[in-house]
């Protein structure tokens, strides 16, 4: 499973790559969490809002924090 | 904290900031003794930066929590991706709808190339994504607040009007260009990605949301305003005033006002205190204007990032055309209104 992170280094999306790494590893489950931070490359994938996350390329949350939990029940629909 | 707590919390900050911003001006008198500034100089260097803060906390505090507390619930409330979905409409309204969504679609200023990138990837093209990339930094409620707070509120009004105009003119103009005909065909074949199997939030959720979003929005600009202002303060108490009476007042004074913010690039929010401590060493109303639509549109860092997503020769485009913006704001303000 890739989880994707967008951000452009502001603490709303490094809060997010926190709380995606922390559902991956409370879940145990072999995924990988990438933070993108590259803007023209968020755009090319049609992503508009900051921070966003991207499970297996399905995008889940955009414009706002997920939490812990939240990512977790994601992860598994 | 039960969620019953944070919602009144969120909620109750809100009322309490704006009651705290509008007795005194209701009441026609402050809550603190006022500050004497022409006094500044009589302090010791050191103690300064900390008279200056604590004379604007003692006057400004209704407002700080008033601003970013207005700023977690718009972000937390505010349907921002049906909003940007209206800035993809038909040409001319797009235009008007990115530069009136744009103060508050943007509490946050790391939203603002990524919507910027929305709007030309929706097909609206170069031109609206300009106007909302310079209203945002411009005019957004934050400044504008503060502007009516600290400065005036003529010039806070002037200062979104002139920039709400600007901004629409600027992105006309550059649209026409051949640079951004290029742009716009290279990002009209993008399809922009859609949310699936969100969970929808009910008002204890956003509540909840709004009071993070507050939090994080002050802590993050709050070390670099309580730098800035401690910059200011030596600034007001230190530049002479022929100086300023030279440089910032008359025709060349708006014209350098609106120029020199360009290179000096100021944190959220700083740029309103320097314009109020150099308006009290003699800067006149129309330069403070010229600077305060200047210096965020054509901000160095803004124009890198951007950078990133259409081609330099835009970039500088926009830039210099704010600056002209900045620069007939100012006149058209000195001639029309003249005081602060």
């Amino acid at each position: 499973m890739k989880i994707e992170v967008f951000g452009v280094g502001c603490p709303k999306c490094k809060k997010t790559e926190e709380n995606a790494k922390k559902a991956v590893k409370e879940l145990g489950i072999d995924a990988e969490v990438v933070h993108i931070y590259d803007q023209l490359q968020m755009i090319s994938r049609g992503i508009t809002a900051s921070p966003a996350l991207m499970i297996d390329g399905e995008l889940k949350v955009a414009g706002r924090v997920p939490t812990v939990e939240e990512i977790k029940k994601l992860i598994f629909t | 904290m039960s969620r019953g707590l944070k919602t009144f919390s969120a909620w109750f900050l809100l009322l309490f900031g704006l009651l705290m911003l509008v007795y005194p001006k209701v009441a026609h008198h402050p809550l603190f003794p006022v500050f004497k500034y022409q006094t500044l100089r009589s302090y010791h260097p050191a103690l300064i930066p900390f008279v200056y803060i604590g004379s604007y906390l003692s006057r400004a505090w209704g407002a700080f929590i008033f601003a970013f507390m207005l700023g977690g619930i718009i972000a937390a409330f505010v349907p921002s991706r049906r909003m940007q979905a209206l800035l993809s409409g038909r040409r001319i309204r797009s235009y008007i709808f990115a530069a009136a969504f744009a103060p508050i679609l943007t509490v946050c200023s790391c939203a603002m190339i990524p919507i910027f990138g929305g709007i030309l990837i929706a097909g609206a093209g170069v031109g609206p994504a300009i106007s909302f990339l310079l209203m945002a930094p411009a005019a957004n409620f934050l400044a504008l607040i503060f502007t009516a707070e600290i400065i005036s509120w003529k010039l806070a009004v002037a200062r979104f009007l002139f920039s709400f105009i600007g901004a629409i003119f600027v992105g006309y103009i550059l649209d026409k260009t051949p640079w951004a005909k290029r742009e716009e065909e290279r990002y009209s074949r993008i399809k922009a990605a859609k949310v699936s199997g969100e969970i929808e939030l009910d008002f204890h959720m956003k509540s909840e949301e709004a009071l993070r979003e507050a939090w994080g929005l002050a802590s993050k600009a709050l070390p670099y305003l309580l730098l800035g202002v401690a910059a200011v303060s030596y600034v007001e108490a230190y530049l002479p005033k022929e100086v300023v009476a030279t440089y910032l007042t008359g025709l060349h004074g708006i014209v350098l006002g609106a120029a020199i913010g360009v290179p000096m690039y100021t944190p959220t929010l700083v740029e309103v205190f320097l314009v109020k401590a150099l308006i009290n060493l003699g800067m006149s109303p129309g330069s403070a204007l010229a600077f305060l639509i200047g210096a965020p549109m054509a901000s160095i860092p803004s124009m890198l990032g951007v950078s990133r997503i259409i081609n330099w020769r835009c970039v500088l485009n926009y830039a210099a055309l704010a600056v002209v913006v900045g620069i007939i704001a100012g006149f058209v303000y000195m001639i029309t209104v003249g005081t602060l």
